[in-house]
């Protein structure tokens, strides 16, 4: 199953903030892979706790791409890169 | 209603100021002495007032969070205005995620440190006697759970800033839809260029 996603002017703002061509690379894969299948483990697709209607899919260790949903499961919008991710559980290990 | 947006503008960009100084303040210290002259006895008290503190810090960013909730919420109900508004309040927003993006990373690396001091104090305790090893063990665990839920509060706000930021900026909605996912590449792509 894919979705259509929208990039935001915003969006291509903190692609280009990022000033890092590789993780900026890294980015565009994921919002592709996240297109192509929304459901994919390594995207870790999310919703945002603390703001309902927006969503979320990592980037890498550190980064996430923020969403948000136009149509639930078949519409995003991406509206910014987020460069924090929380503690996961095997950081101690 | 002009009076209304303008008193709703004042305590959103108040809101944020608090939270600011919020974000501002260091994450409690588990370095704090606490001399009973045992030195497990030491460690699960300072353990106890830094999860405390933690807990504090936890309770103060949730009701922060929320007070710029509701007020961003309000300005948006009585329409932002003038571009003016927007701007000003996307400037605070955007200095305070600023501030975030250095306050976290500080955080994750005390947490870091952390870990490795109390590892080493525990093997050298290890060695000597496994009871205090043991008892220490438990300690550093609750404190690394405590602050792991500072670090993953923090995150939660910076997302919810995040957000808000993009339900106010004008740029952040809109634009060609893609629903073949190698024309969205293309086009991310030509756009970075």
């Amino acid at each position: 199953m894919s979705v259509s996603v929208t990039p935001t002017k915003a969006f291509i703002k903190y692609l280009k903030r990022l000033g890092n061509q590789k993780k900026a690379d890294a980015a565009i894969k994921r919002l592709r892979l996240f297109a192509e299948n929304p459901g994919a483990r390594e995207l870790n697709f999310e919703s945002v706790k603390t703001k309902r209607g927006y969503f979320s899919i990592r980037v890498d260790y550190h980064s996430r791409i923020l969403l948000r949903e136009i149509e639930a499961g078949k519409s995003y919008e991406a509206v910014a890169v987020g460069n924090h991710d929380v503690v996961y559980d095997n950081y101690f290990r | 209603m002009a009076v209304n947006k303008a008193i709703f503008t004042a305590m959103a960009l108040a809101a944020i100021q608090k939270f600011e100084e919020d974000v501002a303040t260091p994450a409690p210290s588990l370095r704090s002495p606490g001399k009973t002259g045992n030195f497990v006895d030491d460690f699960t008290k300072r353990v106890s007032a830094f999860e405390d503190g933690i807990r504090g810090r936890v309770a103060t960013s949730i009701g922060n969070r929320l007070a710029l909730d509701s007020s961003l919420r309000a300005c948006i109900e009585a329409g932002l205005g003038t571009s003016e508004v927007t701007s000003d309040i996307l400037n605070d927003l955007d200095r305070l995620i600023l501030k975030m993006d250095g306050t976290i990373p500080a955080t994750k690396k005390m947490l870091e440190d952390m870990t490795r001091e109390a590892d080493q104090s525990i093997a050298n305790a290890a060695r000597l006697n496994p009871s205090v090893a043991r008892a220490l063990r438990k300690n550093q665990r609750r404190a690394i759970k405590a602050l792991t839920g500072f670090i993953d509060c923090s995150v939660d706000t910076y997302n919810f800033l995040l957000a808000w930021r993009a339900e106010i900026d004008p740029e952040a909605r809109g634009g060609p839809s893609f629903s073949d996912p190698a024309e969205l590449e293309k086009y991310l792509r030509e756009h970075l260029e």
